[in-house]
């Protein structure tokens, strides 16, 4: 073979070797579909039924509503309605704190807070909080909303076709006033697949897994 | 042989923008660059290429950038040229402080409108690119304005 023909073989050889590798690690990474697809498919009629050892969590998507001059989407879980805001930077919570006195309703807090924020990226830490005070019947009450959120892994299902992320949830709500004081902490984990929306939810009271859906 | 193949050789710049066309909904257009090597063969001239490019997102503290190697044909003889490009880029997107990145096979077809003075050549781009990592293909629509110096 003349020093010609040997060049050659070596440019088909590290041609070969290119095009393998980079369609290897394609394969590995599915970075474009992590970054092109929707993981919380909040359409309406979409749902998801849930199944822990002992209960079931049916999320429902229902038609939007308006709050606070804003559209937001009603997701119904087991008859609990929590109303939400699909922004580019985040989804974004409606909340209501309310504080009862001689049978009276006050709204000490309305507004919205960043559940998730948005686009889901591996590692990323948010918090936000709502803190509003009201004067009632001669006392200051405080109200507080605090939430902490963070992506905890990104890992490939198979089941699902594509990377499934996991966010855990911290929530505290708190009341404070010249007698009393309340804290409230809960703890979610969710996992999201792409195109599918919630396949998984850990509370303190079970391990939901999905058992069925319907998307629109 | 050394100096048959830099004499045949010709480099070149190209940037423009690109808008996100396919898949992407959440990132905006943004600026891409390209340098690339060429050469004259027979058939066709081949071009050996690194580009670059960054979207920012609808979320101002969203971005994506990628940077890839391309292989690329067409033909500068002609007025209008048909090209074709394909390699691998590597992805990075980056929300706040946390970040992901991974690697996508590209493809590319467009056209080219070559204008000569002596050794220079001055052509606009209009093109397609796609990029997938198997599981999902996403692409842009692009123009780029391109310079190149042949020896």
């Amino acid at each position: 073979m003349n020093s010609k023909g040997r060049m050659r073989s070596a440019w088909n050889i590290i041609g070969t070797i290119f095009i393998i590798g980079t369609v290897m690690l394609c394969c590995d990474s599915h970075l474009v579909q992590r970054a092109s697809s929707d993981y919380f498919c909040l359409d309406e009629g979409n749902w998801w039924f849930l199944l822990s050892a002992s209960d079931t969590l049916l999320m429902e998507v229902e038609s939007v509503d308006t709050l606070l001059q804003r559209e937001c989407i009603p997701v119904n879980s087991n008859g609990y309605v929590d109303y939400l805001i699909l922004d580019d930077d985040a989804v974004r919570q409606y909340v209501r704190m309310v504080h009862y006195f001689s049978g009276e309703e006050h709204t000490i807090i309305e507004s919205y807070v960043v559940r998730i924020a948005l686009p889901l990226v591996d590692g990323n830490v948010w918090s936000d909080r709502l803190l509003d005070s009201l004067y009632i019947f001669d006392q200051w009450v405080r109200a507080s909303y605090y939430v902490k959120g963070e992506v905890l892994a990104c890992e490939y299902s198979e089941a699902y076709g594509g990377d499934v992320y996991s966010i855990r949830l911290e929530t505290i709500t708190s009341y404070d006033s010249a007698d009393s004081v309340s804290v409230d902490s809960s703890y979610v984990t969710e996992e999201y697949a792409p195109n599918l929306g919630i396949i998984r939810v850990i509370r303190t009271d079970g391990d939901y897994l999905l058992a069925d859906h319907e998307l629109q | 042989m050394l100096l048959w193949c830099l004499l045949s050789l010709s480099v070149g710049l190209e940037a423009g923008y690109a808008i996100p066309a396919m898949a992407f909904t959440n990132i905006q257009s943004g600026p891409s660059v390209q340098i690339f090597v060429g050469k004259k063969t027979r058939i066709v001239d081949l071009s050996l290429s690194t580009t670059a490019a960054f979207y920012p997102g609808d979320n101002a503290a969203y971005t994506l950038s990628t940077y890839g190697i391309q292989i690329g044909l067409f033909k500068t003889a002609w007025r209008f040229s048909p090209v074709v490009e394909l390699g691998g880029q590597y992805l990075t997107r980056e929300v706040t402080t946390a970040s992901e990145a991974g690697y996508c096979i590209s493809y590319l077809f467009g056209l080219l409108l070559n204008f000569r003075y002596e050794n220079l050549r001055l052509y606009p781009k209009f093109y397609y690119e796609g990029i997938t990592d198997i599981e999902q293909h996403a692409g842009f629509v692009g123009a780029h304005m391109g310079l190149v110096y042949e020896f």
